[in-house]
């Protein structure tokens, strides 16, 4: 696996706020990797850090092989939206994507043309007057026509509608399919971002509780629904995320998929296998207690 | 899209990632939105420039007579340079962000900055020394009403006064940059208590200067320098405060 970001035991504090304890990750290149993780989970400070925007307290980081801080050689290939960016005051869009053309060296006019038309965005508007969305649409259209070599989007959907979002992940996915590159996509829409990801990465109370690819995070934990004998012989030694009783029957979430032999016995006893969705699996991760443990804890387990 | 048309073209390049300098760039940057320091200060100069001319002239005809042949001499030039200040600190609250989205370096974009503050100090040291000379070859406009070319500052030509405005106005913009990085560095509690020691150190040394009768000293060290020496010490100030304010930049974030 080539990375195109390596962390290793990084952490930041904020004054008495740790928001990232020792973390170390890797990102695979050319991959569209999803970074999930509760409102102040350490999502934004993560790839400020990665993007040479804000600096470790402790720790190294790398990105495409080498320190991304105050490094023009590495700097160029990475375009970092956020969800609150700001402009400079009086920009209209067009300003803004002439300043990013001349930035970013893989900049593609056309593309940014094509996606201000798609996401009909104002010409004449300046971009503190438009709206939520238009604005957001805006770092949009930066992020994907930068062709960045790494690009992270931080909740780049906020006040964009439903027909919008889809747009940008259509675009999106398009965009990628023609010129791989390595993506990363902060979330709350868990969901809505399944379909797009390779690679997950959950993080919470500034630890990495999840790094494996979206397709075996799938089948990671099931729910199990019927009596609660019946649930309870299933469930064994395995970690219960969550557990919903409603008299003799219960919902129980597990993790750890199931082998033949059990969903054999799931059969029998009639007991109603209910597959865990991204956005489930995110939730019941992080809403563990506290101390629930940790990536590694969580590989033993499973 | 016609507001597209200047956007430089790279579709035609390698897939391969162009490395090239970015300070060109970053020095464009600052002219993104050609209002902020292209028209603001030009608009400011003129205007202005046509306030105090206009009150020069009002005091000519109303004072007449009792006012004789003196000279009516106005402030007023210092406005675009306090201007200019408000806008290099909008460059560092609004501009900043944007230039690390677009991944500057704080190196680069310092010195795209300073390369544009520069670019806008010496129009405006051109600019303020062609209407010096204009006032003194029209006697103020026929009325002694003179807003640039004020006794001292220009002693030493129209030349020398606009290197002292260019240097002056670097120096201040490179202040107005410092405070609004400042800003965005430390708390507003800090902020203030940094402001109170700076007014106390400075009342210190003004104590200490009349204490020990110094001000005649000090005034006539400034009239030896004559302009084109203030001119010096202050694009020193200026060039410290490039220094400065990459280090306060350095570790700022978004």
């Amino acid at each position: 696996m080539e990375a195109a970001v390596e962390v290793r035991d990084l952490t930041r504090r904020y004054g008495d706020t740790l928001a990232l304890d020792r973390v170390s990750l890797s990102l695979e290149r050319d991959v569209i990797h999803g970074l999930l993780g509760r409102n102040g989970a350490g999502k934004t400070t993560l790839m400020s850090l990665m993007t040479a925007q804000d600096w470790p307290s402790t720790g190294d980081v790398e990105v495409l092989g080498q320190r991304p801080h105050e490094n023009e050689k590495v700097l160029p290939r990475i375009c970092f939206v956020r969800e609150d960016q700001r402009y400079i005051d009086d920009a209209r869009a067009a300003h803004a994507f002439r300043a990013a053309a001349r930035a970013f060296p893989r900049w593609d006019q056309a593309v940014a043309d094509r996606l201000m038309a798609d996401f009909r965005v104002p010409e004449r508007t300046r971009i503190k007057k438009m709206s939520k969305g238009q604005r957001s649409a805006v770092g949009v259209i930066i992020g994907i026509a930068s062709r960045a070599e790494v690009t992270f989007f931080d909740e780049p959907y906020m006040g964009l509608d439903a027909v919008a979002r889809q747009l940008f992940y259509d675009r999106l996915l398009e965009d990628y399919a023609e010129h791989p590159r390595t993506i990363v996509l902060s979330s709350h829409l868990i969901d809505e971002i399944a379909h797009l990801v390779e690679n997950v990465v959950v993080i919470d109370g500034g630890r990495i509780l999840v790094d494996e690819p979206a397709e075996a995070l799938r089948g990671r934990a099931v729910t199990l629904v019927g009596r609660a004998e019946a649930v309870e012989e299933i469930v064994g030694s395995r970690e219960v995320l969550h557990r919903e009783a409603l008299g003799r029957m219960v919902r129980t979430t597990v993790l750890g998929a199931l082998d033949d032999a059990e969903r054999h016995r799931v059969d029998e006893l009639d007991v109603d296998l209910v597959p865990v969705s991204l956005q489930q699996l995110v939730v019941r991760l992080t809403s563990r207690e506290a101390g629930g443990g940790d990536a590694q804890e969580l590989e033993e387990k499973s | 899209m016609s507001t597209m048309e200047s956007a430089p073209d790279i579709r035609a390049r390698p897939e391969s990632t162009v490395i090239r300098s970015r300070i060109p760039a970053a020095f464009r940057l600052q002219f993104a939105v050609p209002g902020q320091l292209i028209w603001v200060p030009l608009i400011v100069f003129l205007a202005s420039w046509a306030i105090g001319t206009g009150i020069g002239l009002w005091i000519q005809q109303v004072a007449g007579a009792q006012n004789g042949e003196a000279a009516t001499m106005t402030g007023a030039s210092q406005a675009t340079v306090w201007t200019l200040g408000f806008l290099a600190a909008y460059v560092a609250s609004h501009t900043f962000p944007f230039a690390l989205a677009l991944s500057y370096s704080r190196r680069v974009f310092m010195i795209g900055v300073s390369l544009a503050f520069a670019v806008v100090a010496a129009a405006f040291g051109v600019g303020a020394g062609l209407a010096a000379q204009l006032e003194e070859l029209t006697d103020g406009f026929g009325a002694e009403a003179y807003t640039f070319a004020v006794p001292f500052l220009v002693d030493d030509g129209t030349i020398a006064f606009g290197l002292f405005a260019a240097a002056l106005t670097f120096a201040v913009m490179q202040f107005g940059f410092f405070w609004a990085s400042l800003y965005r560095r430390v708390t507003l509690i800090l902020l203030w208590t940094l402001i109170i020691v700076i007014v106390a150190v400075l009342a210190v040394a003004a104590m200490l200067v009349t204490t020990y009768d110094g001000w005649p000293t000090v005034f006539r060290w400034v009239v030896e320098q004559h302009v084109a020496g203030l001119a010096g010490w202050l694009g020193l100030v200026g060039l410290l405060g490039v220094a400065v304010n990459y280090a306060l930049i350095r570790r700022s974030t978004a």
